[in-house]
């Protein structure tokens, strides 16, 4: 069995052998810029040759004797008008403030950096290489006749969706905003709601072709350094050639790739973003997607809401033990179904049997392959929900609810208690609030199944210990996968499958070794006289 | 060398991990054990003198530690005994594989006898095994965590099927005491002794430990809370079975059996069976674990994952040819079983413990 899973590690790890490298676009030698404005022109006219979209603009800047300047930026990624008003037009006119200063050939170059350019951000570079990557990420590069230096000026600007209320977690009591593709929007989402210098971002730049920024977020001296270096260290590591979506990245750097368990969160909500840094955690904004990573990630974490935090701590409570229990029935309700119906009938009170038999009478298949059919339709009728247009979308629906609920029970195909079952468990895995944690449980229920038709509740329970010993075994990033569970820890246990009151939860999750675990002073708790002086008044009032 | 890289905690290791190993299979037979030398008197066996020898076992046990702080029994024999000691360590191993295949035997006949009496045995005893090897590969870590997550699930069903249980007792069945005098208490008492002994498997594990302050601590907690758990058992089945306790194989399931709820919950013997599937593959993997860890100790291996394999083998065909049928298991458990438990369980310890102290071998001192 070992041996079979360790060949199959085999073939993936062999796709990509030493020799068949992706070909890595960057020049392997520096090549300066020359003082000669038409040479460095060439040069990038051949680097840009048949790119339709890069922009050039070659104009006269306006001193005693004119000056050639050339401008170049990509169509559509910069800000057209400010280019306009505040770099062409500024060195297009003369400009009389400078009367004093004659600007030649010489010092043209720093007049114009330190005086004309009106934008926010301007840097210089010297290496072609540089220009490039510069002009590619969407910021004008600007070159001036005799001067082997280029003036970049950040007037970026592309088009983007604008903040909306995310949609693969909605919340009834909460922020509204999510994150969007563009990654400095969403950095804005995060810096808005934890405003301090310890909050750090570094930029990565992954993929050899797509040059994908990515930002590893976390706030220093309360994120572990260790885990922090180990992101960075493994982000590093990755060579693909495009990263389009943060699930590139999340397989490059889990713990075990072969696992049927997320060990990497997502999320589409900066408010959640913003618990997990507080918590000592690590983020991965992926430049170009919503979806953003968490990381070191806990079971319990799959099985939580945002909302969990903004609702009282008794309802967040309710619901969190709620989760535990559906997620059970999602995992394990119609293999309970098969184990008592084929192994231990005398499980059942008598009457719910003769019931149960009943209804089974003219069934011609055994409990087992009903399930199992069931299940499968479900899945069809999922996976056609959700990648249909919204409109056939509801006709899938009708036509689920139709087939399953009425003909296929009236055709004596299946039993009206199996439909139950299918939908009760439909219904508890829909209560999973993470997609990734749901996925898990709807493929271990297959297996699951197989166990209870061969073995009963006996086979059942080797399925839950063999994925009690699998989690056991897994880490996300040297964190226990099931703390705080398993390991035991009873002051993270405040806020795992239940959650105490904010005033309670003085420490930070221990589990991540954090340097600074300490969230709020002791003894919060409020009571009717918070305030001693008032309660004296609201006495002597009596 | 060190085979064994992750660290456990004592409260893990220790405490957990060897109710685990010994409440699993215990609480199951050792009230029929009992009862049948006993009768009903089978609680003082379980409560007083199982838990003084218990206590007896736990003291050599630290005091070899003790002397050999980062050493497992498989090692620390070698450094007190000389080339005896590899002698003495390759007997450990197979008695820990013994071991281990009689208790994958006495889950197999369980379930056979009590749920699926058509499927083969081997079916049970394979995917046992193989519950035991993963785990077993995945290192001390792994089952200590799976057990700490277990842990309060067996204590809870245990603890419900004693609840539940109590509207059928008539604890009059345990009167009057002790009718017979002393003699068919001590006789009783060699079982539940042999099973409270087995915390020799700490002696393994304690290397492993990372805060060694309180490992004497909960050992000792440990044999007291198996004995308490033990003598509940003893006292439901006595109470709610009586005589009958002890023709029975699994007493402790027919209690199960007797439970109704409202007259509509009944048979909640699946509750039993939940406990024991969980219970026994800890208790198997500990087992399977400390036997391979021994083997690569005892030949000098640098990792003990190549011998899991082999040694799965050799527990597979010895559990299925171990015993004709379940009733001389049975047997084999009350009359064999003990005597040669005794010899690993605290002779050989005790022996060793001996000769350390005369030959001065081994620091004296505490582990910081």
């Amino acid at each position: 069995m070992f041996g079979f899973i360790n060949k199959i590690k085999n073939i993936f790890s062999r796709q990509v052998s030493e020799n068949e490298d992706v070909k890595i676009e960057k020049s392997s030698e520096k090549v300066l810029l020359s003082s000669n404005l038409d040479e460095n022109i060439k040069h990038l006219r051949s680097v840009f040759d048949r790119c339709n979209d890069v922009a050039m603009r070659s104009f006269q800047i306006n001193a005693e004797e004119p000056i050639d300047g050339f401008l170049i930026y990509i169509d559509g990624m910069i800000d057209e008008k400010l280019t306009a008003t505040n770099v062409l037009r500024s060195l297009q006119l003369n400009p009389a403030i400078l009367k004093g200063q004659e600007i030649n050939r010489s010092n043209v170059f720093n007049i114009i950096k330190d005086s004309f350019l009106s934008t926010t951000e301007v840097r210089i570079v010297n290496d072609m290489t540089k220009v490039v990557e510069n002009i590619l990420s969407g910021q004008a590069v600007l070159l001036i006749e005799g001067t082997p230096q280029a003036i970049v000026s950040s007037v970026r600007q592309m088009e983007d969706r604008s903040v909306e209320e995310p949609q693969s977690e909605p919340l009834v009591r909460g922020p509204r905003d999510g994150f969007v593709e563009s990654l400095r929007t969403n950095t804005t989402l995060i810096r808005r709601r934890l405003k301090t210098s310890r909050l750090k971002m570094e930029i990565f730049k992954v993929g050899t072709l797509s040059r994908t920024d990515v930002a590893v977020i976390y706030i220093d001296g309360i994120a572990n350094n260790k885990i922090v270096d180990e992101v960075k260290r493994r982000i590093k590591r990755i060579e693909i050639d495009g990263v389009l979506e943060s699930s590139y990245l999340e397989e490059f750097i889990e713990d075990d790739p072969s696992s049927i368990f997320p060990q990497v969160n997502t999320t589409e909500r900066p408010d959640r973003m913003c618990a997990c840094l507080l918590e000592g955690r690590v983020g991965i904004l992926v430049d170009n997607t919503p979806i953003c990573l968490i990381v070191p990630a806990t079971f319990p974490q799959f099985l939580q809401s945002p909302e969990d935090y903004y609702n009282r701590f008794p309802y967040a409570t309710f619901t969190r033990i709620l989760r535990f229990v559906t997620m059970h029935i999602a995992l394990l309700l119609p293999s309970a179904y098969i184990a008592v119906l084929t192994f231990h009938q005398e499980m059942l009170p008598t009457p719910l049997l003769i019931s149960i038999a009943g209804q089974r009478e003219g069934v011609p298949f055994p409990a087992f392959l009903e399930a199992i059919m069931m299940e499968m339709v479900f899945e069809f009728l999922r996976e056609a929900g959700v990648r249909l247009p919204r409109p056939i979308g509801q006709a899938v629906s009708i036509v689920g609810a139709l087939v399953i609920g009425q003909a296929a029970v009236s055709a004596g195909l299946v039993s009206s208690a199996m439909v139950m079952v299918v939908s009760l468990t439909a219904i508890a895995s829909f209560t999973i609030p993470t997609i990734s944690g749901s996925y898990a449980v709807r493929i271990l229920r297959f297996p699951m199944m197989v166990l209870a038709a061969s073995f009963g509740l006996f086979g059942i329970m080797v399925g839950l210990m063999a994925i009690l010993i699998h989690v056991c075994a897994l880490r996300s990033f040297g964190v226990p996968y099931i703390t705080p569970l398993a390991p035991f820890s009873s002051s993270d246990f405040k806020d795992s499958f239940i959650r105490m009151p904010w005033w309670a939860m003085i420490r930070r999750p221990k589990f991540m070794g954090l340097q600074d675990s300490k969230r709020q002073k002791l003894g919060q708790k409020p009571g009717p006289s918070q305030n001693k002086n008032d309660d004296k008044g609201g006495k002597s009032g009596a | 060398m060190v085979l064994e890289k992750g660290k456990v905690s004592s409260r893990q290791g220790v405490l957990l991990l060897t109710f685990t190993v010994v409440v699993s299979t215990a609480v199951l037979t050792v009230p029929a054990i009992t009862a049948a030398a006993a009768g009903r008197d089978g609680w003082i066996c379980t409560l007083v003198v199982a838990t003084v020898y218990g206590l007896l076992t736990a003291l050599v046990i630290i005091k070899l530690w003790q002397r050999f702080p980062n050493k497992t029994i498989i090692e620390y024999s070698q450094i007190i005994a000389g080339p005896l000691g590899k002698v003495v360590g390759a007997a450990y191993i197979l008695w820990f594989i013994h071991i281990n295949s009689v208790v994958v035997r006495e889950f197999g006949d369980f379930i056979l006898t009590s749920f699926m009496p058509e499927t083969p045995l081997i079916a049970f005893i394979i995917i046992l095994l193989i519950l035991g090897a993963w785990a077993t590969k995945s290192g001390l870590e792994v089952i200590c965590r799976a057990n700490e997550f277990i842990f309060p699930l067996f204590t809870l069903s245990i603890a419900g099927v004693f609840l539940l249980a109590m509207q059928e007792a008539d604890f009059s069945n345990l009167l009057p005491v002790m009718e017979n005098g002393i003699k068919p208490i001590l006789r009783g008492s060699w079982a539940p002794m042999a099973w409270r002994g087995e915390i020799i498997v700490v002696s393994m594990l304690l290397p492993y430990v990372d805060d060694s302050d309180n490992i004497g601590k909960y050992l000792a907690y440990s044999v007291i809370i198996i004995g308490i758990i033990l003598t509940f058992a003893t006292v439901f089945t006595t109470a709610v079975i009586g005589e009958l306790t002890k023709y029975l194989s699994f007493p402790f399931f027919e209690l199960a059996r007797c439970i109704t709820i409202g007259r509509f919950i009944e048979r909640v013997e699946a509750l039993v069976l939940v406990m024991w599937v969980a219970g026994v593959t800890i208790k198997v993997a500990t087992f399977f674990y400390i036997a391979s860890l021994g083997t690569g100790q005892l030949l000098g291996l640098s990792d003990y994952r190549p011998v899991v394999l082999p040694l799965g083998l050799l527990l597979g065909v010895w559990s299925l040819e171990l015993f004709e049928s379940s009733i001389q298991s049975i047997q084999w458990l009350t009359e064999v079983f003990p005597f040669y438990a005794f010899v690993f369980e605290l002779g050989i310890p005790l022996v060793l413990l001996i000769i350390a102290v005369l030959t001065k071998k081994g620091g004296q001192q505490k582990s910081e």
